[in-house]
């Protein structure tokens, strides 16, 4: 998004324009919806509309770009990531709901029929399984995202270094699994 | 897409983090990506294209603006950095901390505790005398006033030398000001008034005594009477001593 756009729509979102903020949902939301699901949120949903209201009430004080713009947001939704993932924690697991999981749940497919097929949604999401959480969501950040290393340290809260090693363990180790399977 | 086998890695310097975080780079600009393998870069491929195909609904931008309206009659410093989406109170908070853990904030602290500790030997007039002194001086200027040495009128080393001074010979030999006072005026007063005393004393020893000997029934009262008749005036219905000694009689 250009610079000038993007300042025009920030200045009208303060103000409480409703075609600003639709712009901002139109470009933003489908990734932070995608990042969301990818680390594992039960519901997209609620956790995105926190985000978005969080971002509304603290738009008035924002300053920065796009970039630092988007930063914030992504930082609020792993924030809202991390509560909701020590609710679940807390809670009692439901059985009913954990039974309907596994029902919906792909079932395995042979190492020859991966070869054979492309690697959709739910194939991604299964080599992403086998990364640590933080190892997960440096990924996720960096790829679907698109943020830098510097961006991802701010977010989550980790210095670049720690993020570029994370980010170099997570790839070696999915390497290693996509070797298994071929 | 069939998968293709993956491409190695023919060099160690190759694997490095910063050339694997420019692989990355590469392939999310669209480019290629050789060092990498072809199933990372087809996973790179699809993760990007995972973003969620639901467009958000009018009434969440319309429930958004209308929190944004509300909020801004009372605006807030948020930026993209968490430190300053802190509130004030935190923030001020965290100063306040990072100051005290610091070397400049241990400094202060004990600079502080050495000021107090030396105003408050200062205000008893315990510092040293050159110290109290020049302490003195200072305060002095601003309208506070502590002892000072110099121009306080008795000392304790004054008051040792006026002690020390007296000799045996002088009569003094516990100090001047104690010979003096032994000497003067009130002491020879008080001397007087201690004689008078000691023959307040005596006189009711004796009347202790006759009281004594007439409680045993020893003593004849006609002779008490007698002998009291010349040195004290009775009055007038007790001039009969005989009368007064009968009564006394058990």
């Amino acid at each position: 998004m250009p610079v000038e756009a993007f300042d025009s729509i920030l200045a009208a979102a303060r103000s409480g324009a409703e075609w600003a903020w639709e712009r901002l949902l139109n470009e933003v939301d489908p990734v932070l919806r995608g990042y969301l699901r990818s680390q594992g949120a039960t519901d997209v949903d609620d956790l995105a509309g926190e985000t978005w209201l969080h971002i509304a009430r603290g738009i008035g004080g924002f300053q920065g770009g796009y970039t630092d713009f988007r930063s914030w947001l992504f930082m609020i939704a792993h924030h809202r990531v991390i509560d909701e993932r020590r609710k679940r924690g807390r809670r009692p697991v439901d059985l009913e709901e954990s039974e309907a999981l596994e029902r919906s749940a792909p079932p395995f497919r042979s190492a020859e029929s991966e070869v054979m097929d492309v690697m959709d949604e739910a194939e991604v999401e299964r080599l992403l399984d086998h990364l640590s959480v933080d190892q997960r969501e440096v990924v996720v950040l960096r790829i679907l995202g698109g943020f830098g290393i510097s961006e991802i340290a701010e977010i989550i809260g980790k210095k670049p270094g720690a993020v570029q090693a994370l980010q170099f363990r997570a790839f070696r180790r999915l390497e290693k699994f996509l070797e298994k399977d071929v | 897409m069939k998968r293709r086998s993956r491409v190695g890695y023919p060099g160690e310097m190759r694997r490095s983090k910063q050339h694997f975080d420019s692989q990355i780079e590469r392939l999310l600009a669209g480019g290629s990506a050789p060092d990498l393998g072809n199933e990372i870069s087809e996973l790179v491929h699809r993760l990007q294209q995972q973003r969620s195909g639901n467009t958000p609904g009018v009434a969440l931008a319309s429930a958004l603006a209308e929190e944004a309206r509300k909020s801004e009659s009372v605006p807030t410093r948020v930026s993209s950095r968490a430190s300053r989406q802190l509130p004030t109170r935190w923030r001020r908070r965290i100063m306040i901390s990072t100051f005290l853990s610091s070397l400049l904030g241990k400094m202060a602290i004990g600079a502080v505790a050495l000021a107090s500790t030396t105003g408050g030997l200062a205000a008893t007039g315990n510092l040293p005398d050159p110290v109290q002194e020049w302490s003195a001086n200072q305060l002095a200027e601003i309208g506070i006033e502590i002892p000072n040495p110099e121009t306080d009128d008795e000392t304790s080393a004054d008051v040792l030398d006026a002690v020390n001074g007296g000799s045996a010979e002088d009569g003094d030999e516990f100090g001047k000001n104690v010979a003096d006072v032994a000497s003067d005026e009130k002491s020879t007063e008080g001397l007087e008034r201690a004689d008078d005393g000691a023959d307040n004393a005596d006189a009711r020893d004796e009347a202790s005594e006759v009281a004594d000997q007439f409680t045993d029934g020893d003593v004849d009262g006609s002779e008490v009477a007698d002998e009291s008749k010349g040195e004290v005036e009775l009055p007038a219905e007790s001039s009969n001593g005989a009368e007064t000694g009968d009564s006394f009689r058990p």
